[in-house]
């Protein structure tokens, strides 16, 4: 269980639209922060649990500062969170990121290679994000 | 008359490999299986009660793809009054299955591909006996 008065921790949030490879990637990148490039650093939350209020989402969204990875313009994850009252200390949008490294994922069920080198991008920018965020928590 | 489409409402929690399992069988029947007789629902737009979003659901059969044994996606559905007509749960078919274990939430290496596979195949049948079922009613 999940340590809540340690702040050397961050959550993550992914978008979890199931309509678009741009949501895909965000998942996608996401887990890759969670399980391979700061594993130590980071808490996920899912946003239909925490939504359906099953815990421990609801505990760790208003006990960490928040890193989100929107898929689009819409940006539903970051308005759910702000509904659940947590704390976004970070954000990146995917729809931009595609446009910065011009890659588009190929469809929502298979994002391609091109798909798979904006989610590393993105998994990249999140973990700097992270690591940011705790030099921070450091300082404060 | 216009034939009503069974929506597929899938697993979106991101906490566990079974989640994934069961937004690839989602997309597999989606896209490949029955891409004629179904379409996807998005539960967060259900959550943030978007109106076309739950009136769908209110007037269509809805096939439910749950992950694990927490039933969020059922919830979702039922809380906001969709016709559930019927449910497939990952968790469910991976205990009947050797317990196939998907390698993690990201890759889901052999196991877990075969398990999505059995998943889509029970979500193929539900459709073909909602979609009869539908037929028999009209």
């Amino acid at each position: 269980m999940t340590d809540l008065s340690n702040h050397k921790k961050i959550a993550i949030v992914a978008c979890a639209g199931m309509d678009k490879g741009l949501g895909s990637v965000a998942r996608t990148s996401v887990f890759k922060v969670v399980e391979e490039l700061r594993s130590d650093r980071v808490e996920l939350i899912s946003l239909v649990p925490l939504l359906s209020d099953v815990a421990p989402h609801t505990a760790l969204v208003t006990s960490m500062p928040i890193v989100i990875v929107d898929g689009c313009i819409e940006r539903c994850a970051t308005k759910l969170i702000i509904k659940k009252g947590g704390r976004i200390k970070g954000r990146v949008l995917v729809s931009n990121s595609a446009r910065k490294y011009g890659v588009t994922p190929k469809s929502a069920s298979d994002i391609g290679q091109d798909g798979e080198k904006l989610s590393n991008a993105i998994a990249d920018e999140a973990a700097s994000l992270v690591d940011k965020l705790i030099g921070e928590k450091k300082d404060e | 008359m216009n034939r009503k489409k069974v929506a597929i409402a899938a697993c979106t929690g991101l906490d566990q490999p079974l989640g994934t399992v069961a937004r690839m069988a989602a997309y597999q029947v989606l896209d490949v299986l029955r891409p004629n007789s179904t379409v996807l629902l998005c539960p967060p737009a259900l959550i943030a009660e978007v109106e076309e979003d739950v009136v769908f659901i209110q007037e269509n059969p809805v096939l439910v793809i749950d992950g694990c044994s927490e039933g969020c996606c059922e919830r979702i559905v039922r809380d906001r009054g969709g016709k559930i007509a019927s449910i497939v749960n990952a968790q469910e078919i991976q205990l009947r299955s050797n317990n196939l274990q998907p390698k993690s939430r990201r890759i889901l290496g052999i196991q877990g591909e075969k398990l999505v596979n059995l998943v889509a195949k029970q979500a193929a049948v539900e459709v073909n006996r909602i979609v009869d079922q539908e037929e028999v009613e009209r």
